[in-house]
């Protein structure tokens, strides 16, 4: 805890930033003292990134000012920010892969001999901070084999060898996995106790309430509370975040109809071994598990984009074989995958095009597309979806995160599908539109779909599913159905070996 | 809210703009180039000069309207003008033993789309990438036509029926310019308005993605070489009609003056993006340069030169405002968000 006389390292005061004609940051004031950890949260848009890149020093405000130290600063770039000691680990990594983690963490400050890079002493330096952190990685491994954990470990000790007085990190855990998260939060912890500060930006709010000494809460560029974490509920947060109470909880009864998709003894990667299942009209299954468990694999081994092996596979009651997401879908399966960028969008087409793509061919006439025909389906999923975009010819790329995975979720939706393949569906998206993406799947199952949904966060399960599977390394390890489903219930279980 | 919608607006029309000019901005700059050379090119108003100069855009014109379907998708594809030569030789081969203009067609335009076929099985089935196949498969298919042509010998043949393609005219409009439209149209409807076209810019704009979302990847990428080989031999066949002959070491580097074409046309050669009116236009723009340089008595090198400056010039202009364009778009997106978390407030309000 902190205490009020303890000096203020950064301070903010009337803070406004204009992009041209709208106000992302409106007289914010926010102070940060030695050796604190101060949550900064707020929904997508609520102006959290703004306020981080002003004090990087990427962004100058246009009006208000910083205080390092007690002395106003000005930053004109981030390297300004940098001198003064602040140290910014962004959501994107800005390491380089191909080199050793000693030259990402000394990157362009390389200790040298006689001109040249003096690797004894720079390998040497980086085992010192990487002993600091109490982590365990050889400075001389390069950064792409190392894990996303430990590569977000580096962007600390880069920081830190900085000397930096004040770490900002944004979103740090979005990546990881519940064991990682601990890790990193005691990490973060021990850090303030040496005196560092730390600036906490997280969606999360389970973690903001373990690590954060005190909390703000951003929305539309204004500051709505500044509360120590002590003095304030999750609730209370969460309505100051979207200005009313979010239905939180466990998931409503779920009337289960009779079996639609039955697998015996699937088989993936020589990982996943004889896995079977029944899947329910109604129902909800959560496939749960830490990273790298298998529960993803099953997924996509339902979907036809891993090679697998299956005794049998049946789809209301019929033998069904799936070698590619095209027989998925035709079977009206669908699937939402957890890697939006990289597996989900079409960037640059339309979100009339994003969502028509998986049913173009039941479109068309002869062998061209019926225009109306599309875009009456695609503007029905639209308002069904509450997708806010300017028009359905907008680029979804253009769309923020929640509104991007309601148009991903509209495409399966209007292929038609019985069976639902959710994976992280509400991986980066704000609190306000996954409570629509919940309210949605709710909907969704009430009218007979039947859903598996893969997720990190446990609190999903809970939420969403009547029964979840835990995976660990490859088997599961027991099922849970329930008020049996509970984060310490599935948390065991997803640790035992 | 209202202030938030109105910039909004304000940006949409900008964005606009930006939309504006990357479809029609190379027509744009044909239109000017025409109004220039029509007051200060000597003999270039002559309206028998201009009808040359659209009859000139029709032979790289209909091979680039294929291509600019292969480079939407993503790839593109180095043999085509193998392909052009092979198969223009074969189709005066045939024209020239029966006297069928029909079957000359046919095989003309069936060599080519064979070859597209075999290059699309390369690429799909046995993995190799679309440089190398095409690549390796301009060499083979070069070095077949001087195999058949015996060491290089062009096929000649001057009856009126084959030779009208190239050089006849219907109403005064070039034939070969009604084949380029027809092929351009064709073109437009492929990528618009059939789920074939829409696979096209799904892979070309994440193909990792587009597999997911069902599409038959591989099934496209063959018909798109198959496509390519298709407009290839109506290019063929119009070149050897035009010339009265064709051999083996046709027109070098056409593969090329077809790339270029779809890339000056706006077509992003990264995929996902481009447009048949864009590559109508700069196969305008290329037959216009090289007839006002005829014009100005300038040579076949300088020609070169020009075409190449031409090029640069254009992608130039075109990186600078995409870098521009990404500046303000980048804004655009966080302003775009900000909204809708305005909405969303007053929704609850």
């Amino acid at each position: 805890m902190i205490d009020e006389n303890n000096e203020i390292i950064l301070g903010v005061q009337g803070l406004t930033h204009h992009f041209p004609g709208i106000v992302a940051l409106k007289n914010v004031n926010f102070d940060l003292h030695k050796g604190e950890i101060h949550a900064l949260v707020g929904e997508n848009g609520a102006g959290k990134s703004t306020m981080i890149n002003i004090i990087a020093g990427v962004l100058q405000p246009s009006s208000g000012r910083l205080i390092i130290n007690g002395s106003p600063t000005t930053f004109q770039n981030p390297s300004d920010a940098q001198q003064a000691g602040i140290s910014v680990i962004f959501q994107e990594f800005n390491l380089v892969p191909q080199l050793s983690v000693a030259e990402n963490i000394f990157i362009n400050r390389e200790p040298t001999r006689f001109g040249m890079i003096d690797w004894k002493k720079m390998n040497e330096k980086a085992s010192e901070v990487l002993k600091r952190l109490k982590i365990d990685i050889d400075p001389r491994l390069t950064v792409s084999s190392l894990s996303i954990a430990q590569q977000q470990l580096t962007e600390i000790a880069r920081g830190l060898a900085f000397n930096a007085q004040v770490i900002v990190m944004d979103e740090p855990t979005a990546a990881l996995s519940e064991r990682e998260i601990d890790q990193l939060l005691s990490i973060v912890k021990s850090l303030a106790n040496e005196g560092v500060s730390v600036i906490y930006v997280s969606h999360k709010l389970e973690e903001v309430f373990k690590v954060a000494d005190r909390i703000t809460v951003l929305r539309d560029g204004v500051r709505i509370i500044t509360k120590n974490a002590s003095e304030v509920s999750e609730d209370d947060v969460i309505f100051a975040m979207v200005g009313r109470a979010l239905i939180h909880g466990r998931c409503p009864e779920r009337k289960l109809g009779p079996v639609v998709l039955s697998v015996k003894n699937l088989n993936v990667d020589n990982f996943i071994k004889d896995f079977s299942m029944d899947l329910h009209q109604g129902e909800v299954l959560g496939l749960g598990g830490l990273m790298g468990s298998g529960a993803n694999r099953v997924i996509e081994a339902l979907f036809g984009l891993r090679d697998s092996y299956v005794d049998e596979l049946t789809l209301d009651g019929s033998a069904l074989a799936i070698n590619n997401p095209r027989d998925a879908i035709h079977s009206r399966i669908g699937y939402v995958p957890n890697d939006r960028k990289k597996d989900g969008l079409l960037p640059d087409l339309s979100v009339k095009h994003n969502i028509s793509i998986g049913i173009i061919e039941r479109l068309k006439k002869v062998f061209w597309i019926v225009a109306e025909n599309e875009q009456e389906i695609t503007e029905t999923y639209v308002n069904k979806l509450n997708v806010r975009c300017t028009s359905i010819n907008q680029r979804i790329l253009n769309l923020s995160g929640g509104n991007q995975q309601k148009v991903i979720l509209a495409r399966s939706l209007a292929e038609e599908c019985n069976v639902l393949l959710l994976s992280e569906p509400t991986r980066g998206v704000d609190v306000g539109a996954k409570a629509e993406i919940y309210s949605l799947i709710d909907s969704l199952v009430d009218s007979g779909m039947a859903v598996i949904l893969q997720s990190s966060e446990l609190n999903e399960f809970i939420r969403l599913a009547n029964r979840v599977m835990i995976f660990s390394s490859g088997q599961v390890k027991g099922e849970l159905t329930g008020d049996q489903i509970t984060e310490e219930s599935m948390m065991a279980l997803a640790t035992r070996v | 809210m209202t202030v938030a919608e109105k910039q909004i607006k304000k940006f949409s029309v900008k964005l606009g703009w930006d939309l504006l000019w990357e479809r029609y901005g190379i027509a744009t700059v044909v239109l000017i180039a025409w109004v220039i050379a029509f007051f200060f090119v000597p003999n270039f108003r002559n309206p028998d000069n201009m009808l040359n100069v659209i009859r000139q855009s029709a032979f790289v014109g209909c091979a680039a309207v294929g291509m600019t379907i292969a480079i939407i998708s993503g790839t593109f594809d180095l043999s085509v003008g193998s392909t052009l030569a092979l198969s223009a030789y074969l189709g005066l081969m045939v024209v020239s033993t029966t006297e069928s203009v029909l079957l000359a067609i046919l095989v003309t335009v069936l060599v080519a789309m064979l070859i597209g076929l075999i290059n699309g099985l390369l690429i799909t089935k046995v993995g190799i990438s679309a440089f190398i196949t095409t690549l390796g498969m301009s060499f083979i298919v070069r070095g077949l036509s001087y195999i058949i042509s015996k060491g290089g010998e062009p096929v000649r043949y001057n009856a009126k029926a084959f030779i009208w393609w190239g050089n006849g005219s219907f109403l005064r409009i070039p034939i070969p310019f009604i084949i380029f439209i027809i092929c351009a149209l064709a073109g437009w409807f492929i990528l618009k308005k059939t789920p074939f076209g829409r696979y096209v810019f799904s892979i070309g704009t994440n193909e990792k993605a587009a597999k997911v979302a069902g599409v038959p990847v591989q099934r496209t990428i063959i018909f798109i070489f198959i496509i390519v080989g298709l407009f290839t031999g109506i290019s063929a066949f119009l070149i050897g009609s035009r010339l009265y002959s064709a051999g083996p070491g046709l027109e070098p580097g056409f593969e090329l003056s077809v790339i270029a074409a779809v890339v000056l046309g706006g077509t992003r050669l990264a995929g996902g993006r481009g447009s048949i009116l864009g590559t109508i236009a700069a196969c305008l723009l290329y037959a216009t340069m090289g007839n006002i340089l005829n014009l100005l008595h300038a040579d076949a090198f300088v020609q070169r030169v020009a075409v190449g400056m031409i090029l640069l010039l254009a992608l130039s202009i075109e990186g600078i405002r995409q870098r521009i364009f990404e500046h303000s778009s980048r804004r655009i997106t966080t302003l775009e968000i900000e909204p809708n978390s305005n909405e969303y407030q007053g929704g609850q309000a």
